[in-house]
C-alpha cells in the first residue's frame, strides 16, 4: 500500500527536504504532491486524492491557518489527517492550530526523525506500510 | 531592556546552534568581531510578546554550503535562488526559535522573509540599548546575526524558559 502526500511551504528548500525525508524514510509514497501556499494546495486537492497533508502555516496568500478552515469546511477533505510543521510554534499557536483540525505540530528546525515518526502515527501504518489496527489471520486474510 | 540583554544574546545564540546544526548539519565557531565577506542579507520581523527585527548577514561560501548541505547536493547545483530561500528560510527558523526560547507560551507573528545583496555588515549600528549582535566563523565562511528589540512586553510572572 502507498500514500499520496502533499507538501505545501513557500520554501522550495523546505518542500525538497521533507520530501527527502519521507521517500528515505521507508515511507511508501505513491504521488507526492507540492503546493507553495495554501491556495495552491486546495487547488491540488481539487483534482487528486492525497492520504496526508505536510504544511507550513507562515506563506503568502491563503495561509496554512486558512487552508485548514477550508479543509474542516470541506465534507470530502476535513478527514484528510494534516501535519503542520513551522517556526512559529509557541503553545497559543500550537491550541489554535490543533483547534483547527491538524494531527500534530512539528517545530522548525526538525530532524528527519521527527517527520517519520509523525508520519507513521498520523497515517497509522507500520515501517512496512501496514495499518497497524488491522489484525491478520495466519493465512494472511483480514478478518 | 538592558537587563535582558545578557539573556537574549545566550538564547539567540542556543537559536542559531540549533537552526545551523539541525538544517544545515554546519558548526558555528563565535568570534567577537564581524566577519569579512557577507555580503547576502536576510531578514524578517516579527511581532507579538515581543516586537522587532532580526537580520542574518552571511558570505556566499557559508550560503553555497548551508544550500548544498540542507539539500544535498554539490556545490555545482546551487543557484541564486536556493541560496535565497535558503538564507530567507534560515533567518525565519533562527527567528522563531529564538522567540520560543525567551517565552515558549507567548504567541508572535513573523513577516515574510526578505533577502538583498549588501557591501558587508552594516558596521556603522553598534550593539547598545535594543540591539544584539553575534558573530561566527566556520570551515565555509562568516556569519552575523542581528536581533533589534523595539519593544518588550514581558507578560506577569513570565520570564525566560
Amino acid at each position: 500500500m502507498s500514500f499520496n502526500v502533499l507538501i505545501v511551504d513557500d520554501s522550495s528548500s523546505m518542500r525538497a527536504v521533507i520530501r527527502k525525508i519521507i521517500s528515505i524514510s521507508g515511507f511508501k509514497v505513491g504521488r507526492c504532491y507540492e503546493a507553495a501556499n495554501g491556495r495552491e494546495a486546495l487547488d491540488i486537492l481539487l483534482e487528486n486524492w492525497v492520504d496526508v497533508i505536510i504544511s507550513d502555516i507562515n506563506m503568502p496568500g491563503v495561509s496554512g491557518l486558512d487552508m485548514l478552515d477550508h479543509l474542516k469546511a470541506d465534507d470530502l477533505l476535513k478527514d484528510i489527517p494534516v501535519i503542520v510543521v513551522s517556526t512559529e510554534g509557541s503553545d497559543e499557536r500550537i491550541r489554535s492550530v490543533m483547534s483547527k483540525g491538524a494531527k500534530r505540530f512539528v517545530r522548525k528546525p526538525f530532524l528527519p526523525e521527527d517527520i517519520r515518526k509523525i508520519l507513521y502515527e498520523v497515517i497509522g501504518v507500520d515501517n512496512e506500510g501496514r495499518y497497524c489496527d488491522v489484525q491478520e489471520t495466519p493465512d494472511g486474510g483480514d478478518f | 531592556m538592558k537587563a535582558d540583554t545578557a539573556t537574549f544574546r545566550k538564547l539567540l545564540t542556543e537559536a542559531i546552534f540549533e537552526t545551523f546544526e539541525k538544517m544545515f548539519f554546519l558548526f558555528l565557531e563565535p568570534i567577537d568581531r564581524d566577519p569579512e565577506g557577507c555580503d547576502l542579507e536576510s531578514a524578517v520581523q516579527f511581532k507579538g510578546f515581543i516586537e522587532g527585527r532580526l537580520e542574518v548577514s552571511l558570505s556566499r561560501n557559508l550560503a553555497t554550503a548551508m544550500v548544498s548541505n540542507m539539500l544535498s547536493c554539490s556545490t555545482g547545483d546551487v543557484t541564486d535562488a536556493k541560496i535565497e530561500d535558503c538564507a530567507k528560510e534560515a533567518a525565519n527558523v533562527i527567528c522563531g526559535s529564538f522567540l520560543q526560547r525567551l517565552d515558549r507560551r507567548g504567541d508572535f507573528n513573523l513577516s515574510t522573509p526578505s533577502f538583498r545583496r549588501v557591501a558587508g555588515v552594516n558596521r556603522n549600528v553598534s550593539e547598545g540599548e535594543g540591539m544584539i549582535r553575534i558573530c561566527f566563523d566556520s570551515d565555509c565562511g562568516g556569519l552575523s546575526v542581528r536581533a533589534f528589540v523595539s519593544e518588550h512586553r514581558p507578560h506577569p510572572g513570565r520570564g525566560p524558559e
